[in-house]
């Protein structure tokens, strides 16, 4: 779709975020959807005064009804036989193109054990779209009741849009559990994903109906320039769908080899499942974790995830600030 | 910007507003680099020595770093090694520690780390 909007530049933390980062939660839509709903009932009604189906237009109405009731049954059957849980790109890259490759040896590793830091920190996502298939994909805390993901976590583009529920599992291991699980209905995108569906955009959150065990803790996040991203050994830990069926996290490590103005490019290896995984360097003294990517895709050459740029940082932020409100 | 290796800044400091800090939970950190070898499950790591700055260090195949302190000075075979074993015979036998730095990356190097509490994970070093 052709559009002539631009990213606005920030003058402060606070800006309300415009163009293509413009905020969008699926509260919004369902809103809108109910009032266009409405508005199209009132001009319905408005039209069946003003004219009396003839009898030959009825029969016609109720073949097509027939024929709709036809294909939605067909779809329920498929839907209902498709129960393996899937790796959420699929439902919006198509499976041919989400490669999330391993380069040459796979190198990554298990996480022994994943109540540590900052693998607490991560979860893993069941994603169920409206026409009830289940996918598997990763996030992470940015507070207690906010995960950041990518945007195909939160908006299938090819399976129904927002999702039904995302039922988040910190720190899964296996079939242990050491921190409740919790469902979530609300999710935020940007306007870059969902009305574009740009994978320079590719990121969003999942707000939970009340806040995660306080003994998990939240990642560190930020905003680099291109210096400071360049190089560097970049850390990736996630659900990959190919190992454990998506239940155990899997850390590797290796250098970003090119940072675009919203993307990182890197060969740490991947797999399907790991979408929306957090991308930290480690720094500092104490060797902080600070998050500076969501890991969203694969190509036939690296890796790639959504770049913290300024905006991207800014509506983290808001989402952070403002986890409590639904809104 | 570039984040710089300032020790007298926090990352808070030096990224101003565009840095927004974390928490880890209420069940402890993971902060405690340091583990004695004697102490370590065994693993073993393959890659190169190098010398840098009077310590020694481990660059391992994935890029991850070890600072190794010898018991003794370490002899020059064990410097051309392209393996080392932590807690467990071969060079890791003499090693006294295995450090993973928690530093910044050295943007004149451009090496960095791999995530230290892995390395603690997989038993190599505390």
């Amino acid at each position: 779709m052709a559009s002539k909007r631009t990213e606005n530049t920030l003058s402060s933390p606070r800006e309300v975020i415009k163009g293509f980062h413009r905020e969008i939660s699926n509260v919004d839509d369902e809103k809108e959807s109910i009032e266009r709903h409405a508005q199209i009932a009132v001009k319905k009604q408005a039209a069946e005064k003003k004219s009396v189906p003839t009898v030959v237009e009825m029969a016609s109405d109720a073949a097509v009804k027939r024929k709709r009731d036809l294909r939605v049954s067909a779809t329920s059957t498929a839907s209902e036989m498709r129960t393996e849980e899937k790796n959420v790109a699929s439902a919006s890259y198509g499976s041919d193109k989400m490669l999330e490759v391993v380069f040459g040896d796979d190198d990554r590793e298990p996480v022994k054990d994943v109540t540590g830091v900052p693998w607490r920190k991560i979860a893993a996502l069941r994603i169920t779209s409206k026409a009830g298939r289940v996918y598997i994909g990763t996030g992470w805390f940015i507070s207690n009741q906010v995960l950041a993901t990518a945007g195909h976590c939160v908006y299938l583009h090819d399976d129904g849009g927002w999702p039904a529920s995302i039922q988040v599992l910190p720190a899964l291991d296996g079939e242990r559990q050491t921190f409740a699980p919790s469902v979530s209905k609300t999710f935020k995108s940007n306007e870059g994903w969902v009305k574009d569906r740009n994978s320079d955009f590719d990121y969003g959150v999942i707000i939970l109906d009340a806040p995660a065990d306080p003994r998990i803790g939240t990642f560190s996040f930020a905003a680099f320039d291109d210096d400071s991203l360049a190089s560097n050994i970049a850390n990736i830990c996630g659900y990959p769908a190919d190992l454990d069926r998506g239940t155990k996290q899997y850390h590797h490590a290796r250098n970003i080899t090119r940072a675009s103005s919203r993307r990182l490019y890197y060969e740490i290896d991947t797999y399907g499942g790991q979408s929306g995984s957090p991308i930290w360097l480690t720094l500092g003294e104490n060797g902080e974790r600070v998050v500076v990517g969501i890991h969203t895709t694969g190509g036939t050459t690296s890796n790639f995830g959504t770049r913290i740029t300024k905006e991207l940082f800014q509506n983290l932020k808001n989402w952070k600030d403002n986890g409590n409100s639904k809104r | 910007m570039a984040i710089q290796n300032d020790n007298n800044k926090s990352l808070a400091e030096t990224l101003g507003s565009l840095y927004e800090p974390g928490t880890d939970g209420t069940q402890g950190s993971a902060t405690t680099v340091k583990k004695s070898v004697a102490d370590a499950k065994t693993r073993t790591f393959t890659g190169r020595f190098r010398s840098e700055g009077g310590k020694i260090l481990f660059i391992t195949d994935g890029n991850g770093e070890f600072e190794v302190d010898f018991k003794n000075p370490p002899k020059k075979d064990e410097l051309t090694s392209t393996s080392v074993t932590i807690g467990g015979v071969q060079v890791g036998a003499r090693i006294q520690q295995a450090v993973v730095r928690a530093a910044p990356p050295s943007r004149t190097t451009k090496r960095g780390l791999i995530d230290s509490s892995m390395m603690q994970t997989t038993g190599a070093a505390k």
